[in-house]
C-alpha cells in the first residue's frame, strides 16, 4: 500500500535543493515512527517517489511524494504526526491512500499549475488572452548557457486571469516535456505584455486520465 | 515566517544557499526579549564541515538548556558570498535569528585545526568586529576561543578577548553568571575580563604578559594586573554520565561531512603514543556508562532520523564494554534500519565478526595504523603494535573475505632514518605476501589491494615530542620520494597504492602548532594579502605566507626546525593540563632510547592527570 503526501513549501526553505528536500523527508518519515517499507540489503532505503523537482527559490502549494508502507498508519492523525517532524516552511497538507494500480507520482505527473502575481494586469488582459490563443508560438530562450527552442503552445494547457494582479497557467510537467514556469513570463514579456511579474509559485501537480483530463495528483484515492 | 539576512537575489546567486538560512530541524529559536545573553557559536570553516562537529552540538544544547541564554550558530561564508557581503556592506549574521553577529554578547569560536586561523579573521572582519581584541569596546561581543588549538592559543592571542581551556561543559555557567552580574552592576569590559580570569580554564591574554630572551625564546610570563595567576588550569568534565549531551542534534538540510549520529563513548586514550596530542590533552580517561549509551543511541535515532550512527572516541577498542555495546547496537539498529559506522578498531576475531555483520565485506576495507614502518620507530613513538599483530590481523581479515587493506604511516618522526622509511614499503609487501600465503589460489577472488598513506609528522605542544625538531620541506619531499621508490621496488608493488599529504601545509601547521604571540601579526598580514580557507587545497597559497613571514622578519624554522633545549620555557607552558612537563620530558628521553612505556590499563605511569580526581584507570 502506498500513501501520497501533498506538501507546501514557503519562506527560506525554498533555497534547499530538491535532493536535500528528499533527504529531509526521509529523516522526517523515520522520526515519525510510521511503519514504512524499506529496500533489502546492507543499507536499506525507504521506498519513496517524488513528483516533479521544483527549481531552487520557488514556493509551492502542491508538491507530492509517494511512500510505500508495511502497515497502514492511523490516516486520521497521519498528517499531524508528520507535521510534528517538519520545520517552519515545510508543511504536509494531506495524505491520500492511493487506489490499486495507481502509478507513482514521478511517472504519472503530466502537468503543473502556477500562479503568477503581477504588479498590475489591468491594461494587458487582452494581450495575454491573445498570446495564449495562438495555435503556435515558437520561442527561443537560454538556460544554463544553452539555447533552447520550444513551441510554447504545445506545452501550455490552459490559463486563467483571476483578477487585476493574478493569473494561473497550467503547463506540461511530464518527464518528456517539462516547461519551466519562468519561460512563460519571459515569453509574455517578449510578446509585448508590459506588466511585470514579480513572483510566482507552483499551486498543484496533475496527472491525465484516459480522456486526457487533468486530475490533481492528490485525488488518486481517498484523501485524508 | 522566518526572515533571511540575505536577499532573494543574493541567495539565488550563491552556491548552496541552504548554508545560510538556518531553520534546521532541532535548531533552537527563542524570543530575544526573554533572554539575557545572546551567544553566537562559530566553527570557522564552511557549514558542511562545521555542522559535523560534535563539540558545538554539545555546547549548543547546553547553552540553550539555560533559560537566560540563546545560543545560535555561524560558519564561514564561502568566498562567493564573502565577496558579495563586502561589496554590499552586509554584516555577518547568525543562522537562527539572522541577526548581526556584532550585536551578540559573546562570539565563541572553536579552534579545531591550525589552518583555520585566517578564517577567524574573515569571520571577525565580516561581522564588523575589530580584528584585534584591544580595539574592541563595550559595544562589541566578547570573543572567546576554545577547542584543541586553544592549548597553544598564543599565535592567535591578539584576536581573542579570552580563551576557554578545557571542556566547555564545566565553567560556562559560571562565566555567564559573572557576565550578567557585571552588566547589572555596570562593570566595564575590562573589569569583566579581569574577574573572568579567576574562573578555572579562562585565559585572558591581555592580562598575562610574555617576556622574551634575546633569542626570542620565552623568559617568563608576567601578570599584568594584580592577583592574576600566570598558570591557567585546564577544565575537565569529571563525570561523563552526568553532563550535557545533544540528544536532539541539529539536522542540517544539506549533507554535512558527518551525516550521522555521533555517540561519544569515552574521552581520553590509555595508549600514550608519543606523537599524539589528543592522547595527552584529554587525560584522564573517562568512559560513559554502557546502559546510558544504549539509551542515548535509542533517543538520538528517534530524534534525528539519521540512517547511520558512529561511535566516537580516541581508541574505541579500549572501551571496556565495547562488545556489549556493539552487540546491542547491531540488534537495535538492524530493527531500526540504521547503519553502524565502526570506528577504527584493533583487528581481532571479535572486530572482524562485527565488521562482517555491519558492512559489505566485498566493498569495505580494513584499516591499520602502524604509524611507522620499523619496530624500532614504533617503539620510539610508543605505538604498542608489533608486526606480528599487524600480520595476524591481516591474515584473519583475508580469511574473513576482505582483500582491501589501508595502512596509515607518518613520515618525519623524530630519530627517523632512511631504513625506517624503507621499512614502510617492506611492511606493505609483507601484508601483500600474507594474502598469497593465507589464501590458496582458488580462494583469491580478486587481487589484494593495499593502500599506504603517509602524512608528515608535526610536533605538537603537550606531547613528549614537543621538544623535537620538525624535518624541513626538502626532507619531507625526499622521504616521500624514498617511500615511493621503495614501494615501487617491492615484488607485489602492483598491489600497493601510495598516497602522501601535502608538504607546504605541514610546514605552516608546524609553525602555528608551536608558535608564539609574535605570529598574530604574520597571520593578520597573510590574511590581508588574501590568505583564507588555508585548509582547502584549492585556496592555500604558500607564497602569501612566505612573504608575510619575510616582511615581519620572522623565520619559520625558528618554530619548526630549531633544536629546543630540554629546559626551554614554551609559549604554552602557562597552561596546566594535568599531565606534568616532567612526565613529558621523561617520555621524550625514553623515546630517544627507543624504550616503550606501558599503557594506562596495564600500569599507571604517574603522568599527573589524576589530579582531577577522575579517570577510569587512575584509581584502583
Amino acid at each position: 500500500m502506498v500513501i501520497r503526501f501533498k506538501f507546501k513549501k514557503y519562506g527560506p526553505v525554498v533555497y534547499i535543493g530538491h535532493l536535500d528536500i528528499m533527504r529531509f523527508f526521509q529523516k522526517a518519515i523515520r522520526r515519525s515512527g510510521i511503519d514504512a517499507a524499506y529496500t533489502e540489503g546492507f543499507s536499506p532505503h525507504l521506498k519513496l517517489s517524488f513528483a516533479q523537482p521544483l527549481s531552487v527559490g520557488i514556493e509551492t502549494d502542491g508538491d507530492y511524494f509517494d511512500l510505500e508502507m508495511n502497515t497502514l498508519p492511523d490516516m486520521e492523525t497521519l498528517v499531524d504526526q508528520m507535521n510534528k517532524q517538519c520545520v517552519d516552511g515545510i508543511e504536509i497538507l494531506n495524505a491520500t491512500l492511493l487506489g490499486e494500480n495507481v502509478s507513482n507520482c514521478m511517472s504519472s505527473v503530466k502537468a503543473a499549475e502556477y500562479i503568477y502575481v503581477f504588479d498590475d494586469l489591468s491594461g494587458c488582459k487582452d494581450k495575454i488572452s491573445e498570446f495564449f490563443s495562438q495555435e503556435s508560438y515558437v520561442f527561443e530562450y537560454v538556460r544554463k548557457d544553452k539555447v533552447k527552442t520550444k513551441d510554447l503552445m504545445e506545452d501550455v494547457y490552459s490559463f486563467k486571469i483571476l483578477n487585476d494582479k493574478e493569473m494561473t497557467v497550467t503547463v506540461n510537467a511530464s518527464s518528456a516535456g517539462n516547461l519551466r514556469a519562468d519561460v512563460v513570463t519571459e515569453a509574455l514579456q517578449k510578446y509585448g505584455v508590459e506588466a511585470n511579474c514579480g513572483y510566482y509559485r507552483r499551486t498543484d501537480l496533475f496527472t491525465m486520465d484516459e480522456n486526457n483530463k487533468l486530475i490533481s495528483l492528490r485525488d488518486m484515492g481517498k484523501v485524508y | 515566517m522566518r526572515k533571511t539576512a540575505l536577499s532573494h537575489e543574493i541567495l539565488m546567486t550563491v552556491d548552496k544557499p541552504a548554508r545560510y538560512i538556518g531553520g534546521e530541524f532541532n535548531s533552537v529559536t527563542k524570543d530575544p526579549d526573554e533572554v539575557d545573553i545572546r551567544f553566537c557559536m562559530c566553527f570557522p570553516d564552511v557549514y558542511e564541515i562545521g555542522m559535523s562537529h560534535l563539540g558545538i552540538q554539545i555546547l549548543y544544547s547546553m547553552f540553550n538548556s539555560f533559560e537566560d541564554t540563546w545560543c545560535e550558530r555561524v560558519y564561514s561564508p564561502w568566498p562567493d558570498l564573502d565577496k558579495i557581503m563586502r561589496d554590499n556592506n552586509i554584516p555577518l549574521f547568525s543562522l537562527e535569528s539572522q541577526d548581526n553577529v556584532k550585536d551578540f554578547d559573546f562570539l565563541g569560536i572553536t579552534l579545531q585545526y591550525e589552518m583555520c586561523y585566517t578564517n577567524i579573521l574573515q569571520i571577525l572582519e565580516l561581522a564588523q568586529i575589530p580584528v584585534f581584541a584591544q580595539e574592541r569596546n563595550e559595544d562589541h561581543p566578547i570573543v572567546i576561543g576554545g577547542g584543541p588549538c586553544a592549548y597553544n592559543p598564543e599565535p592567535i592571542a591578539d584576536f581573542f578577548d579570552m580563551f576557554y581551556i578545557g571542556e566547555g561543559e564545566v565553567s560556562y555557567r559560571k562565566l555567564l553568571d559573572l557576565y550578567k552580574e557585571c552588566r547589572r552592576t555596570g562593570y566595564s569590559r575590562e573589569e569583566f575580563l579581569y574577574k573572568a580570569s579567576f574562573i578555572d580554564g579562562i585565559y585572558v591574554p591581555s592580562l598575562i604578559g610574555v617576556e622574551y630572551n634575546d633569542d626570542f625564546t620565552i623568559k617568563a610570563f608576567k601578570p599584568l594586573k594584580e592577583g592574576v595567576n600566570t598558570i591557567v588550569k585546564k577544565d575537565v568534565e569529571t563525570d561523563l554520565n552526568n553532563t550535557f549531551y545533544p540528544l536532539k542534534p541539529v539536522i542540517p538540510f544539506i549533507k554535512a561531512i558527518q551525516d550521522r549520529i555521533t555517540l561519544e563513548i569515552m574521552r581520553g586514550c590509555p595508549r600514550g603514543c608519543r606523537f599524539c596530542q589528543a592522547g595527552q590533552l584529554y587525560r584522564p580517561i573517562r568512559t560513559r556508562d554502557v546502559e546510558l549509551l544504549k539509551e542515548y543511541a535509542r533517543t538520538m535515532i528517534e530524534n534525528s532520523g539519521y540512517e547511520e550512527i558512529n561511535l566516537s572516541s580516541l581508541s574505541s577498542s579500549d572501551y571496556p564494554e565495547l562488545q556489549e555495546l556493539l552487540l546491542y547496537l547491531i540488534d537495535y539498529c538492524n530493527e531500526k534500519k540504521v547503519n553502524i559506522s565502526l570506528p577504527s578498531l584493533r583487528i581481532d576475531a571479535f572486530s572482524l565478526d562485527v565488521m562482517g555483520k555491519v558492512q559489505d565485506i566485498k566493498k569495505s576495507s580494513l584499516t591499520f595504523a602502524p604509524e611507522a614502518g620499523s619496530q624500532r620507530m614504533r617503539n620510539v613513538i610508543n605505538k604498542g603494535l608489533t608486526e606480528e599483530q599487524i600480520l595476524e590481523g591481516a591474515r584473519l581479515a583475508f580469511l574473513g573475505g576482505w582483500n582491501k587493506v589501508k595502512l596509515y604511516f607518518m613520515l618525519g618522526l623524530p630519530f627517523e632514518e632512511d631504513e625506517d622509511v624503507v621499512a614502510i614499503a617492506e611492511l606493505c609487501e609483507r601484508v601483500a605476501k600474507e594474502y598469497y600465503e593465507t589464501l590458496p589460489k582458488e580462494k583469491r577472488t580478486q587481487r589484494v589491494s593495499i593502500t599506504a598513506s603517509t602524512s608528515f609528522f608535526i610536533p605538537k605542544p603537550f606531547t613528549p615530542f614537543q621538544w623535537a625538531s620538525q624535518f624541513s620541506l626538502e626532507d619531507f619531499r625526499d622521504k616521500a620520494y624514498l617511500t615511493k621508490q621503495s614501494i615501487m621496488s617491492q615484488l607485489n608493488q602492483r598491489s600497493i597504492k601510495y598516497n602522501w599529504h601535502d608538504t607546504d601545509v605541514s610546514v605552516l601547521e608546524g609553525v602555528f602548532a608551536r608558535g608564539d604571540r609574535r605570529l598574530s601579526k604574520v597571520i593578520y598580514d597573510a590574511y590581508k594579502n588574501g590568505a583564507v580557507f588555508d585548509a582547502w587545497n584549492d585556496f592555500f597559497d604558500f607564497n602569501i605566507w612566505v612573504n608575510a613571514f619575510e616582511s615581519n622578519g620572522i623565520d619559520m624554522k625558528f618554530y619548526t626546525q630549531r633544536v629546543r633545549d630540554i629546559d626551554e620555557v614554551f609559549p604554552w607552558d602557562f597552561i596546566d593540563i594535568g599531565v606534568r612537563k616532567e612526565y613529558l620530558k621523561k617520555e621524550w628521553l625514553k623515546a630517544k632510547e627507543g624504550k616503550i612505556t606501558e599503557n594506562c590499563m596495564i600500569k599507571c605511569n604517574g603522568c599527573g592527570a589524576n589530579v582531577y580526581g577522575s579517570g577510569k584507570f587512575c584509581f584502583r
